[in-house]
């Protein structure tokens, strides 16, 4: 499910931050609608799909975590070409 | 986006500029415009904590699908699965994690507000003969407000200061103050509204039974006020005013709607529970006592041979280590 090569130091730094934000966060109720949550997803995407790819997909779930919005399971696209 | 923007500052500057002609205290009125700001998101804050607590409710239950339903392959099902289990509890989620992040800009446009009320232009403008002051040019040139309003003319009058109850609102507590004395407010002021955020998370993870499973992830939460404080010190006093105001009403709201019962808190369900309970039996009857203390008597199901372990207390309680909170 990884990436063949490491992640990228943004990738590392992006993943480090959304787990801090995940531990200050850890007790509080998510507000999240879907399943995976945001962050779960975000991460997931970054870890598979690198920073960029991956980033753009978390912003994009952000998006669609709204009021009006989507909810149910969320799951990270497959990369093309890639299998799960 | 600059779009956005502008209106958001035209908004801020109208209301603010006419709030202050009433009420010419800097302080009171932008308390003022933080309580007509959030008496708009108050009711949309009751409605979704509301639904994030049914839904929290609902996570044992959920991670259990999802184990069920492991892979992408399974994505349809799992999806159809949840599906029923938020009819069946008649849960919908209300909120979502954008209008989380929608906080931010509106303190920034907010502070933008702030620092361009007290901006201080290089050459000399003239003042608007309205204001009745004694001087014809100043360098102090508010900007974003009607030149013609009372808040212009006191901020020109002042000097570009927003003085209110003795402090200068525009200023940062680690700007340059008179004398050591004089920045005792602002301290204070940080101190206010940090002690007030800190209080305000506490009273939701307090209703969390994740909390007591996720001891260390609490021990964590205790630094962050420390990255509030970091971010309070480099804001006026002005949005702190903000800060502290928009907290008290955050908290009181907390405060109503677990305390009227809108929303049963968490708590509630799991401080009755035995801490482990050996049979289906036994789960059964802790929620059947559970669901006649706080809990319409919907989830009440009689078959003990399939115990519905979402509303259930006791298989929560068991699931709880497992849980991974967001």
């Amino acid at each position: 499910m990884k990436n063949e090569t490491s992640p990228s130091v943004a990738a590392r730094a992006a993943l480090w931050m959304i787990s801090g934000y995940r531990s200050v966060r850890a007790n509080q109720i998510s507000p999240c609608r879907f399943t995976p949550s945001c962050s779960e997803y975000t991460q997931e995407a970054i870890e598979t799909q690198g920073f960029l790819r991956g980033g753009v997909l978390g912003a994009r779930r952000i998006l669609r975590c709204n009021p009006f919005g989507g909810q149910g399971v969320d799951l990270v696209p497959l990369k093309t070409g890639a299998k799960r | 986006m600059i779009i956005a923007n502008s209106i958001t500052h035209s908004v801020g500057q109208i209301i603010l500029a006419f709030i202050y002609s009433i009420v010419p205290n800097y302080a009171v009125a932008i308390a003022i415009l933080t309580i007509l700001i959030m008496g708009v998101l108050t009711p949309l804050t009751v409605k979704s904590t509301k639904s994030m607590i049914a839904m929290q409710r609902l996570q044992p239950e959920i991670k259990k699908l999802q184990q069920k339903y492991k892979g992408a392959e399974n994505r349809a099902q799992l999806n159809e699965e949840m599906m029923r289990l938020y009819k069946e509890e008649g849960v919908s989620p209300a909120g979502g994690c954008l209008p989380m992040f929608l906080q931010f800009p509106f303190l920034i446009i907010l502070y933008d507000i702030i620092r361009g009320l007290t901006n201080i232009s290089t050459t000399k403008i003239p003042v608007p003969a309205a204001c009745h002051l004694p001087m014809q040019f100043t360098h102090v040139a508010p900007r974003y407000i009607p030149n013609t309003s009372k808040m212009y003319c006191s901020l020109i009058g002042s000097g570009g200061k927003m003085m209110s109850f003795g402090i200068d609102l525009a200023l940062k507590p680690f700007s340059h103050h008179s004398s050591w004395l004089a920045a005792v407010p602002y301290f204070a002021l940080v101190a206010i509204a940090v002690g007030l955020q800190y209080l305000q998370m506490s009273q939701m993870s307090k209703r969390n039974p994740a909390t007591q499973a996720n001891k260390q992830m609490a021990t964590l939460q205790k630094f962050m006020p420390i990255l509030f404080a970091y971010i309070y010190f480099l804001i006026p006093a002005a949005v702190l005013i903000y800060m502290v105001v928009s907290s008290l009403i955050r908290i009181g709201t907390q405060d109503i709607i677990f305390r009227t019962g809108v929303v049963t808190p968490l708590t509630a369900s799991t401080t009755a529970i035995p801490k482990t309970v050996s049979t289906a039996a036994d789960a059964i009857e802790a929620t059947a006592t559970e669901n006649k203390v706080n809990q319409p008597a919907k989830n009440v199901k009689p078959e003990i041979e399939t115990p519905k372990p979402q509303s259930n207390p006791a298989t929560r309680s068991k699931n709880k280590r497992k849980r991974k909170d967001r």
